[in-house]
């Protein structure tokens, strides 16, 4: 692995690049990865970054130091609060949801460990999750007197169907790794200590296919697909711009050709 | 069977229909490129599809093949070539009224997959009421790996007939998967031996032939349009069921009930 860190081991979120590739990292693990404040504003800080300014990564993996995803929340950091400072608070973890759901590059969790609260939700934000089998989840919000946030009470529904994701989030039961790959809310099942190595396999497919058109992918399933109709609109206003892009260009080209195509962004 | 085709001239029409007692097979015709659409394909689709919903009393339901090997390739990229914005958007609205046709349609459509099913042909194939594959058929949403989003009405169909994770999955990495793997992620309804699909398909579509016309055409208005939200869904029920309360065939199923006899429906 060739590590080029943006930071030092003691930055709370740490990048590695692996090619194409940004491995993001929730590192603090004296707290089992917990969601912090503090970690939530690296998170955004790189998160943006790597979604927006870095051309040379093509795809995302987020995963934990420790053999942990994320506990959750630091409950240590639930401090009485007045309701609009609250409010303000859970700004931030929607921004980090919302560059995850729909932003232009595809992330994979890669998960070991525990995925509490929000360390579901974060799991349940990826494009594709990875789990160990032994990977530990609940919803735990509503044991702490919380309902589901970071966008789980969207997105869990969207992996799992209504029916499972009532369930989940209001008997707040744990799941392992093999029911989470049973029910849909993990893609692939991997021995324990295996997540990332199988997130990095699959963030590597995700890296070599079109950018632009997977930005756009992410953009549409984010919003466009309420109804049939919002499905076809959707992709009668975008498909005809995608049609003029040069990775579409030299898809067909190299498919005229009989050659590996060579996607360049634009 | 009596055949029946669609076509113009003395070269094969590249969609054709037989028909085989209440059920209607539309077969996509031009194997030697995989049945890959052509625009003249997927206008001759549409023509045809529109026809047999809306003015063919005949059949009550449809079934969707492939001629030979395939089920279909998907796009024919050898006319990808550079449309217009302007244009690309005229053939892509043209291509999506099949799929409104075969969703919200009065007849149910069986889907008889063999061979490949890439891109718009697995369009086709989700925009189905009922799927049955070879086990060893191959689906893929293609679309990204030449660069476009998935389209045929896919970005809406798939996730309703598999959830939203691994219909993300499917869409995103646009990685094959067979028969097999369909079926257990509910994409085909039903997984047979290769060569077999379109009789498994046939004997489904007349089964679904035999129920009420009317309450068929509803249901399947009310699942393509009329369940977007809760309130959207209890809504559907008040304004559809009392029309079909009143309807000639839920008198005859209640009589027939009652009777114990077959009923006979007449789409009244």
């Amino acid at each position: 692995m060739s590590e080029q860190a943006t930071g030092d081991a003691t930055q709370i979120v740490q990048v590695h690049h692996e090619g194409a590739i940004a491995i993001v990292t929730l590192n603090y693990p004296e707290r089992r990865n917990a969601f912090s404040l503090k970690m939530r504003e690296k998170l955004y800080e790189h998160l943006y970054q790597l979604m927006h300014h870095e051309a040379g990564c093509r795809a995302l993996v987020l995963t934990g130091a420790g053999n942990t995803f994320c506990a959750g929340g630091d409950i240590s950091e639930m401090k009485p609060r007045k309701v609009l400072d609250y409010r303000e608070r859970n700004q931030l973890p929607l921004e980090i949801f919302k560059l995850m759901v729909s932003g232009p590059k595809a992330i994979v969790a890669a998960v070991e460990g525990f995925a509490m609260g929000a360390g579901v939700s974060l799991a349940a934000a990826c494009d594709m999750v990875v789990s160990s089998s032994e990977a530990r989840y609940a919803s735990a919000f509503v044991k702490v007197g919380l309902m589901p946030d970071t966008g789980l009470y969207w997105s869990l529904a969207q992996r799992v169907g209504g029916a499972r994701a009532r369930e989940l989030m209001m008997t707040a039961r744990e799941f392992n790794g093999v029911e989470a790959l049973q029910i849909g809310f993990a893609n692939q099942v991997v021995e324990p200590g295996q997540a990332l190595a199988a997130a990095l396999d699959i963030a590597g497919k995700y890296a070599a296919l079109p950018a632009v058109a997977t930005a756009h992918l992410k953009a549409a399933l984010a919003t466009g697909i309420h109804t049939l109709d919002e499905a076809i609109e959707t992709e009668v206003n975008l498909q005809p711009i995608l049609r003029r892009s040069r990775e579409h260009q030299e898809a067909v080209s190299a498919f005229m050709e009989k050659r590996q195509p060579v996607f360049v962004a634009d | 069977m009596s055949g029946m085709h669609t076509g113009k001239d003395e070269a094969p029409a590249l969609i054709q229909v037989t028909c085989d007692g209440p059920v209607a097979i539309v077969t996509l015709n031009n194997p030697g490129r995989r049945n890959a659409m052509g625009r003249q394909m997927r206008q001759l689709l549409r023509d045809t599809m529109h026809r047999l919903m809306a003015g063919d009393p005949e059949s009550r339901a449809i079934v969707l093949t492939g001629a030979g090997e395939h089920f279909c390739a998907g796009a024919d990229i050898s006319e990808m070539t550079k449309r217009t914005i302007l244009q690309s958007r005229e053939i892509l609205a043209e291509s999506c009224v099949v799929v409104r046709d075969m969703l919200a349609g009065p007849k149910p459509v069986v889907a008889a997959v063999e061979g490949v099913a890439f891109g718009a042909g697995l369009s086709l194939a989700v925009a189905a009421d009922y799927v049955v594959a070879a086990s060893n058929a191959r689906f893929c949403a293609a679309f990204l790996r030449v660069g476009l989003i998935p389209d045929t009405g896919i970005l809406w169909t798939l996730p309703k007939k598999i959830g939203m994770s691994r219909a993300r999955e499917m869409l995103s990495l646009a990685a094959e998967i067979d028969g097999t793997k369909a079926g257990a992620i509910s994409l085909a309804n039903e997984v047979v031996e290769p060569g077999t699909t379109l009789a498994a398909a046939i004997e489904v579509a007349r089964g679904l032939a035999e129920h009420p016309p009317l309450a068929i055409a509803l249901l399947k208005a009310a699942l393509t349009d009329g369940a977007t939200t809760m309130d959207a869904a209890l809504r559907t029920e008040i304004d559809y069921q009392p029309v079909l309360r009143q309807s000639r065939d839920h008198q005859a199923a209640c009589r027939a009930f009652v009777d114990k006899s077959k009923p006979v429906f007449t789409g009244q």
